[in-house]
């Protein structure tokens, strides 16, 4: 069978495809500096040079306190940062999406218990939770990108639930019962696929957030010394005087990392919903 | 809120290679009993009495052995075929799951398979059609595959809520053909749910007549066709077009507060003094069970 004809593209179209390829190119870009960082790093991050170095042809975004190379470390920042981001928006979706799938396929008593669950840690003040968290623990970035993901799952949770709730009434899920397949099987198999479409945004967004999280706590002070992401160098910026000596060298190209990388992701769930909404003829 | 009670005092037992027709207007219980006997009800819909498969009362099985029974023992092919595809598989595998699943075939052994059976149920080109999404089907061929689906696993019992529903006349004798050609060759049984008369006639050795959540009359398709014993069968005979189109007078009660005495009555030329104050009670008269105080 032919593929059907697709149907002309309008300007606001056009421009919309613009914008998520605008979105998977940032995306990619920042993906492959942080998967190739050692080759693409002019400097070992840790490798000391003069201190407070302006921008030169050595070092095209200057040195730090330390004297070590700004672009090396803002490149290997990518790393720490998209683990965290990516590595807690990984377990929020998978504990958002099974608590929402077993509550809305079972109903009744077991979608009681989990949406009042899902109630209490709706009520838990979760930035101040993290704050609290880091500073009794050893601050270190698998623990707080553990604590997000343990705390960002719930509207994942509610949304995945109304979904599935409605999935779980249609006609082939009863007629995989008839089939005689199991309640796990028709869990995954059969309800799961019909709800990628909206965990997909959803975990892209939860990744935004656990980002400017991982962000706003190491920028506290809180964040891992350790493992330098790009919160902890504006924080080492601002507690070294590079905010206040207006080296804006040290502590500009970090936060514009933050910002392209959080909306590269967020246009990418929104373009993802968009095609949805496109091909169901709404929006 | 009120109680529908959609279906009251059946009984009807099923022998094993036989063909069922059950026959009844659109809303009389017919999908309610198909979907009872496999447990298929909503939570808050009320069961008694019992189902016995063999020496088993399904009522009284858990949900895991129910799930052994569903799809190996006994199967069913429903209504609104489109519906009950899953929307985001294809064809071919949504159907070698099964054999995936219940019989662990390889994924080589049950492509093959599948493509035997599409093609058995009439599709020119299995290959193709293995590959589609319910949604590039027709309704009529949604259905062929639902009908492949609930055959594939050589069940026992057959259950079709008015499987040729949404398909054209010839395509319907096809599928009836096949269906009892795959069933002959099983040696299952096939408890048709109809409102197709011609069908029952065709292809059933019993009918069963159902009339607002009752089962009235239990007869040989012969000689149900040839002589019913039921007023309700009279009128229904009448308003075919073959005899001359003529309706039932009324309309079909209520399920919420369906008539006193017997159900039919306040519809029927033939009623007596007793019809409306007293529940016939079902009785056997000449090899049939009727429902009808005129047999007493």
């Amino acid at each position: 069978m032919r593929k059907p004809a697709l149907p002309r593209q309008n300007g606001s179209a056009q421009k919309k495809s613009l914008t998520s390829l605008l979105a998977v190119v940032l995306f990619l870009v920042f993906f492959i500096l942080a998967l190739c960082a050692n080759i693409i790093a002019p400097h070992d991050p840790w490798e000391r040079f003069d201190p407070y170095l302006p921008p030169s042809a050595e070092h095209w975004l200057g040195t730090n306190d330390l004297g070590h190379d700004i672009l090396s470390e803002l490149i290997y920042g990518s790393r720490v940062s998209l683990l965290v981001g990516l590595g807690a928006a990984v377990l929020a979706t998978a504990i958002g999406l099974s608590v929402g799938l077993f509550s809305g396929y079972y109903k009744g008593v077991t979608d009681e218990i989990l949406m009042g669950i899902t109630d209490v840690f709706l009520m838990i003040p979760r930035i101040p939770l993290i704050i609290l968290l880091a500073a009794f623990l050893k601050p270190s970035f698998w623990i707080i990108a553990l604590v997000i993901g343990f705390l960002w799952w719930t509207s994942t949770a509610r949304v995945v639930r109304s979904k599935s709730l409605q999935v779980s009434e249609m006609n082939f899920v009863l007629s995989s019962k008839c089939l005689g397949f199991s309640d796990m099987h028709i869990i995954f198999t059969d309800i799961f696929p019909n709800i990628i479409q909206i965990v997909i945004p959803k975990f892209m967004l939860t990744v935004a957030a656990a980002m400017i999280t991982e962000a706003s706590l190491s920028f506290l002070g809180l964040g891992d010394p350790s493992m330098k992401s790009w919160g902890m160098m504006i924080n080492f910026a601002f507690t070294k005087g590079g905010l206040v000596n207006a080296l804006w060298w040290w502590f500009i190209p970090p936060g514009l990392c933050i910002t392209f990388f959080v909306y590269s992701v967020v246009l990418l769930g929104y373009s993802h919903e968009e095609k949805e909404q496109a091909a169901l003829g709404i929006g | 809120m009120g109680t529908v009670v959609a279906v009251d005092d059946v009984s009807f037992d099923h022998e094993s290679k036989e063909t069922l027709a059950l026959v009844g207007e659109t809303g009389c219980g017919k999908s309610v009993i198909a979907s009872s006997i496999l447990k298929l009800l909503p939570d808050n819909a009320n069961l008694s009495g019992e189902i016995l498969y063999g020496d088993k009362d399904l009522l009284r099985l858990s949900e895991r052995e129910l799930a052994n029974i569903r799809g190996q023992e006994i199967s069913i092919i429903f209504q609104n075929p489109t519906l009950a595809l899953n929307p985001v598989y294809r064809i071919g595998d949504q159907i070698s799951e099964l054999f995936r699943v219940h019989k662990r075939a390889s994924s080589k052994e049950s492509k093959a398979y599948v493509t035997s059976l599409l093609s058995r149920m009439g599709f020119k080109d299995p290959e193709h059609a293995f590959h589609m999404y319910p949604s590039q089907f027709s309704e009529g061929m949604n259905q062929r595959v639902l009908i492949a689906l609930a055959l594939a696993l050589h069940p026992k019992i057959i259950i079709a809520d008015e499987p040729t529903k949404g398909l054209d006349n010839q395509l319907k004798e096809e599928i009836l053909k096949e269906l009892m050609k795959i069933k002959g060759e099983k040696e299952s049984s096939l408890f048709l749910i109809t409102h197709d008369f011609d069908a029952a006639r065709n292809i059933a050795d019993r009918v069963a007549l159902m009339y607002c959540g009752q089962i009235v009359e239990i007869a040989l398709s012969q000689e149900f066709f040839d002589e019913p014993f039921h007023p309700y069968a009279w009128g229904l005979l009448k308003s075919l077009p073959l005899h001359g189109f003529s309706p039932i007078p009324g309309a079909s009660p209520s399920m919420i507060s369906p008539p006193e005495g017997c159900r039919f009555h306040p519809r029927c030329a033939e009623r007596l003094e007793v019809c409306s104050h007293e529940i016939p009670e079902p009785i056997k008269k000449s090899g049939r069970i009727i429902r009808c105080f005129l047999y007493r």
